[in-house]
């Protein structure tokens, strides 16, 4: 597994890349340094092995630079790929081997894991597992099958085709379910779920190549010429009285409609960096910022939904 | 019963060993968390690590003098079901505290090992189950071999009991008084017929009680099964966090069902709530609870609601318990139990209000934790285990 490609990445530059991403988006800088140790932090975590980032240059497999791009996407709002094309074999450190969507790095949003397993209990007449419950059971089987340790408690995680089979055989064991389809089922393709990605239907079909390579040849960012981004509309009375109730419905304290707006507002603004007023009808989101801001209300308002079709009792409409 | 129980340094005893009532949900997370260590190294075996360490604990007692007869009533008298004899080499658990109301999240298997263990140790013949609930059989079912070896006795050390400081004279308690009167309340908690009632008193040796199925279990038990599986995972490289974490869950399913239960009840209403004027009350009146189930002396040293929930133990069953079987530890957090408790007292004031009597059950255990947000946090900075004279649960959002 993931003994595919290996870069050789020059972190200054690359650093210097992100920071020319955050200025065209009118972001400040960020000094190296700092890139540097909280990219390394949240590598370690998604990948549980320390990288030093404080150097030149490093060698890494594809998996890894995979999550080092998604890391740095992750904490610096900029959208950072690899390329798949002849261009990146040129860069790399070794002979670059076949390396197919089979066995590409997947993202397991975490919430869909949870919301599967439970789906499945209900159907087989078995009670839903608290999410804490399952991160943790999964995480100490995963821990002694896999002999690494992820934390599960992540929104999401990165894994191989050896880990999701290890997961199904967990989910099975512990859980007495089976995914239609396995875990891979549930997963996006590491592009797929990059931060501020281009267009659903640009990713569509490259599973995870599109991510390779562009590291070392710019940045992309949503909004490039010739791509089309689809928008959803969000009524936000119905959003206000979703949250509510779905709240009210777990017994949790009762908040206002105002304090739930603000909460949203000073979410969007702090997570997104996406000034929307919530006096409007209804706000327009793209794709990717939907999903976050659905994580947000999740982590917000304490409440479990599988997506924002599911919170307001309908599908989004474009 | 061949003894009486007593009551001493916060805890009760039943022939010379702790015992401390926890529910059906804490039996059934404890036996699948310590079941989780399947597969961590060559040599450690879970299933018989439950099974095993029930047998230990029958040892003890039979050193004790218990004989056959003695043991089989007290496995009654504790809820644990009743054992009833089919041939000289098979017996039945027409009651079965493991066997009805205990469960599996996983694939079903026959897991009714704290049985086996008892009844190994109780016969000196190794036992197997041979028919299970669990896997929809009519009954459970324990079948008899040839003589099993007798176990060891794990117990290294003697309890390193200390005195219970009063109510709030200990140095740090952010408290001055409460009008819970917690004597008259331990008082009354101690009559209740908490205990299971054989056949020939129309019983099923279980104990139902405030929305669970309650036994009065082998505080031992508890910590060997706990502490053992514990180190192994540990030493397998599951990260010390992670598998406190699963043993922490137990105690918080537990809390969460077994206190919620408690205090939705309406001996609690009858008796504790008309002493109860805020919300600080109703938790020194649930804490009064807690100091009848054999558990140690609960203390409350600080109150922010809505924030912070301090809790001291003195001779907390498992730090004195974890020092009976192990030299002093190096690491704090190990009142795993006590730790998921505390998280989820705070949860029942402070994540729903149980005060409102909301009614629980499964399905409304599941609403109210079905995301990981809004968990409280929980640390013990002070342990019995380590050395240190108390347990300190801090607990806080």
């Amino acid at each position: 597994m993931s003994q595919g490609r290996s870069f050789r990445i020059n972190l200054p530059t690359l650093f210097e890349q992100v920071n020319a991403r955050r200025k065209e988006q009118g972001l400040a800088s960020v000094e190296p340094a700092v890139m540097a140790v909280r990219a390394s932090i949240k590598f370690a975590i998604n990948r549980q092995r320390y990288m030093d980032l404080q150097s030149t240059e490093i060698d890494l497999e594809k998996t890894d630079a995979d999550a080092l791009c998604h890391a740095l996407g992750e904490l610096f709002n900029v959208d950072l790929h690899l390329d798949g094309d002849a261009r990146e074999d040129k860069a790399a450190a070794s002979a670059p081997t076949a390396t197919g969507a089979e066995d590409a790095p997947r993202i397991l949003p975490m919430f869909q894991f949870y919301a599967a397993i439970n789906r499945q209990r209900r159907a087989k007449g078995l009670q839903p597992v608290e999410p804490a419950v399952i991160s943790v059971h999964t995480g100490i089987k995963f821990s002694i099958m896999r002999r690494r340790a992820l934390n599960f408690r992540e929104d999401k995680l990165i894994l191989s085709d050896g880990d999701l089979a290890a997961l199904d055989e967990i989910v099975a064991q512990q859980f007495d379910v089976v995914i239609p389809g396995g875990l891979r089922s549930l997963c996006q393709a590491v592009a797929e779920a990059a931060p501020a990605s281009a267009a659903p239907g640009a990713e569509a079909g490259t599973d995870g190549k599109r991510f390779l390579g562009r590291l070392l040849h710019g940045i992309k960012t949503k909004g490039e010429p010739g791509m089309h981004t689809r928008h959803y509309a969000l009524d936000i009375n119905n959003l206000l009285l979703s949250i509510i109730t779905r709240r009210a419905y777990l017994g949790h304290r009762p908040i206002t409609p105002d304090k739930v707006k603000k909460r949203c507002r000073e979410a969007l603004s702090a997570e997104l960096e996406l000034e929307v007023d919530l006096n409007d009808e209804r706000i327009t989101l793209t794709p990717e910022q939907l999903d976050r801001f659905a994580n947000l209300i999740r982590k917000e308002f304490e409440i479990m939904f599988e997506d924002m079709g599911d919170l307001l009792g309908r599908k989004t409409k474009t | 019963m061949k003894e009486a129980p007593e009551y001493q340094h916060g805890q009760a005893f039943l022939g010379g060993l702790n015992h401390v009532y926890h529910c059906n949900h804490y039996n059934a997370h404890l036996q699948m968390t310590v079941m989780l260590a399947d597969g961590v190294e060559g040599g450690f075996d879970p299933r018989r690590l439950l099974r095993d360490g029930a047998a230990q604990v029958v040892q003890a007692l039979k050193t004790r003098g218990y004989a056959p007869q003695d043991l089989r009533d007290e496995f009654t008298w504790c809820g644990f079901g009743y054992i009833k004899d089919v041939t000289a080499d098979q017996v039945e658990l027409p009651g079965s505290h493991y066997g009805q109301s205990t469960y599996l999240l996983g694939v079903p298997e026959k897991s009714c090992f704290f049985n086996v263990g008892f009844l190994q140790g109780m016969t000196g013949r190794t036992t197997s189950e041979t028919a299970c609930r669990h896997m929809k059989a009519r009954t459970d079912v324990f079948d008899f071999g040839p003589p099993a070896s007798a176990p060891d006795n794990p117990f290294v050390n003697p309890p390193p009991f200390t005195p219970v400081p009063g109510r709030f004279a200990f140095q740090g308690c952010e408290i001055a008084s409460t009008p819970v009167d917690e004597d008259r309340i331990v008082a009354t908690v101690a009559t209740l017929p908490l205990y299971g009632r054989p056949p020939s008193e129309s019983g099923d040796g279980l104990i139902p009680a405030f929305g669970v199925v309650l036994t009065n279990h082998y505080a031992d038990y508890y910590n060997l099964i706990s502490y053992q599986t514990y180190g192994h995972m540990v030493h397998a490289g599951v990260p010390a966090e992670m598998a406190r974490e699963a043993f922490v869950q137990c105690g918080h399913v537990c809390a969460f069902n077994t206190f919620g239960g408690i205090m939705e009840s309406p001996e609690f209403h009858a008796l504790v709530v008309p002493m109860c004027q805020d919300v600080a009350d109703w938790i020194h009146g649930m804490v009064a609870v807690i100091n009848a189930l054999g558990w140690g002396a609960w203390r409350v040293e600080r109150i922010v609601p809505g924030h912070e929930l301090i809790i001291r133990i003195y001779n907390s069953y498992e730090g004195v318990g974890y020092r009976r079987l192990h030299p002093a530890a190096t690491e704090k957090q190990l009142s795993f139990l006590a730790m998921g408790a505390v998280r989820g007292l705070a949860h029942l004031f402070w994540k729903i209000d149980i005060r409102e009597r909301p009614g629980l059950s499964q399905d409304y255990y599941f609403n109210v934790f079905n995301s990981h947000q809004g968990y409280w946090n929980v640390e013990q900075t002070h342990a019995i285990a380590a050395g240190d004279g108390f347990d300190r649960i801090v607990a806080w959002k």
